[in-house]
């Protein structure tokens, strides 16, 4: 598997059995792989800084979204799958 | 002990691991409270070259519930930063540190102090306030005591005072002892596993600790913000918990070495009565329990009403606790002692009732003075300003809680029980052999320096 630049995608912990956490050091959209293209940027919101996206359960579509002192969750089903194919090194 | 290395996680993170919690009416300024919190556990005085400092990514905190509820009402908030000075040297300190503003100290630490009221409101009560360096030794920090200790002591804006940096174990515990299947030295010729009765051996003699201590006037922490009028008023008892908390992610950069946390922080340890997780709380539960509110410690009232300890000792010690052993009942003294405070009537003239909300909190009575001249043994030795009446320095909790736990202190709510003779004697047979306390803020003594301690004996 290719290692992830670190800038764009880093793998914050393994993938377990329904877990995943994956970490985002620029949060560009990223989640197309570890080679998305710099146009992206173009869709971030003002601020966008580094992030940990975490998805304990797969199943629940439930994103934990962990930036500065602050966690967000968000259920987002397609998010989780992009995720969960991103973790697999796999693209969107 | 009392909190030292107690569940496995926390076991695994020194820095963030809470020693002990002290809560006092200040001997010489009885108008003010003095909580003191230690961290980072056994430290060798010698252990550099990276000696042991607060880290910059946990939130240390002292919380106080006055309102009856266990929920923190006020919180003092310590959050440090490290600074290199050279970062070309691999050294401490490049020459002797002979104040606590001196360059030749090479990683010096800030701390900032913020006060939380139950709504979220945060005061900023000190910026940047100076740590001293640990004791390296004669050279590195000459004349330690003198040099740093009032340096590091700090006038905050109310009436406050705060101090954070290394200090001398105050608790003492006979540590090899206990941990050998529940030997005490003075008593092993009677365990199951005999030997001859020896004196009591301090497991903590010659190490340090990171103290964080505050002193702030009653009125800081009273629900009325009203000096404490009397004893039975339910507003004179305020609740006492330490906590230290990380961010809930953390990141390696394998580029610098470094971490980065990311969210929202998260409770690894948290310590109120001593020996509470230590050795009422099971094992699978400890971690739990470090990440959990006190709020919510009716899930634990089971291991305090039926103490596992209480049911090892008549199997340790055969025929010394038959009446310990025949006891079947809930422990409603430990119950009592622990997790709700004592109700007016048990104990005549005391009270620290915080209210029927079951929380491991330590339970100081605001409007009880400073005694002249304080018995170690606290409350059960009719000295009603120690422990479980908060915790001074100088308390011996180690025996107060073995006492109570074989049953002396059962007669204060259930007048049909005698204890066995031995529950009134039980101690581990230690004693402070440390650095004396001081009669003065931060009141912990100084700690051993690195140069003049010398390692233990080791034995097979």
């Amino acid at each position: 598997m290719e290692q992830p630049n670190r800038r764009k995608f880093l793998i914050a912990a393994g993938a377990g059995a329904g877990a995943a956490a994956v970490g985002v050091a620029a949060a560009k959209a990223g989640l197309t792989g570890p080679d998305a293209p710099s146009g992206t940027a173009a869709t971030l919101p003002a601020g966008a800084g580094p992030l940990v996206a975490y998805v304990e359960d797969a199943r629940s579509g439930r994103v934990s979204v962990l930036t500065g002192e602050a966690e967000t969750v968000v259920h987002d089903p397609d998010l989780v799958a992009r995720l969960s194919r991103a973790a697999k090194g796999r693209t969107a | 002990m009392s909190s030292h290395r107690e569940a496995p996680e926390i076991s695994k993170d020194p820095v963030a691991d809470n020693t002990d919690v002290y809560a006092f009416v200040s001997p010489d300024r009885p108008d003010t409270v003095t909580l003191i919190a230690n961290f980072i556990p056994l430290q060798l005085p010698y252990g550099g070259p990276n000696f042991n400092e607060f880290g910059d990514p946990v939130r240390y905190e002292i919380h106080v519930s006055n309102s009856g509820d266990a929920r923190a009402d006020v919180t003092y908030r310590f959050q440090f930063t490290t600074v290199i000075r050279n970062k070309k040297t691999f050294l401490y300190n490049t020459g002797p540190i002979d104040s606590i503003g001196s360059t030749n100290w090479n990683r010096p630490q800030f701390c900032t102090v913020t006060r939380i009221d139950r709504r979220g409101g945060a005061t900023v009560l000190g910026r940047n306030l100076a740590v001293p360096p640990v004791n390296v030794g004669i050279r590195s920090t000459p004349r330690y005591d003198a040099t740093f200790t009032a340096a590091g002591t700090h006038r905050l804006p109310g009436g406050r005072m705060f101090f954070a940096g290394q200090r001398a174990e105050s608790f003492h515990v006979d540590l090899g002892s206990i941990f050998d299947l529940g030997a005490l030295r003075p008593f092993q010729a009677a365990h199951l596993i005999p030997s001859a009765a020896a004196v009591g051996v301090n497991g903590t003699q010659g190490l340090n600790v990171h103290t964080i201590a505050i002193q702030v006037p009653k009125t800081d922490l009273t629900r009325d913000g009203k000096a404490p009028t009397g004893v039975p008023d339910p507003a004179s008892v305020i609740g006492v918990y330490a906590s230290a908390s990380r961010q809930k992610s953390r990141v390696l950069d394998p580029d610098t070495g470094t971490s980065t946390g990311f969210g929202p922080y998260v409770q690894v340890s948290r310590l109120a009565n001593p020996l509470f997780n230590e050795v009422i709380v099971p094992m699978a539960a400890k971690d739990r329990w470090n990440a959990s509110d006190p709020r919510d410690d009716k899930d634990f009232a089971q291991f305090v009403t039926k103490p596992e300890l209480a049911g090892l000792l008549p199997v340790l010690y055969p025929g010394v606790f038959p009446k310990l052993a025949a006891y079947t009942k809930p422990r409603a003294d430990l119950a009592a002692i622990l997790l709700t405070g004592i109700p007016a009537g048990v104990v005549p003239g005391f009270q620290n009732f915080t209210g029927p909300v079951q929380a491991d909190l330590l339970r100081l009575n605001l409007a009880i003075p400073p005694t002249p001249a304080p018995k170690k043994l606290g409350l059960i030795a009719g000295d009603p300003a120690g422990f479980p009446n908060g915790r001074r320095l100088l308390d011996d909790v180690v025996t107060i809680e073995l006492r109570a736990v074989a049953g002396a202190t059962i007669p204060l709510v259930d007048p049909s029980f005698t204890p066995d003779g031995a529950a009134g004697s039980v101690t581990d047979g230690t004693e402070n052999t440390n650095a004396g306390f001081t009669d003065h803020f931060p009141y912990v003594g100084a700690p051993a320096g690195g140069f003049q301690s010398m390692p233990g004996t080791p034995a097979a």
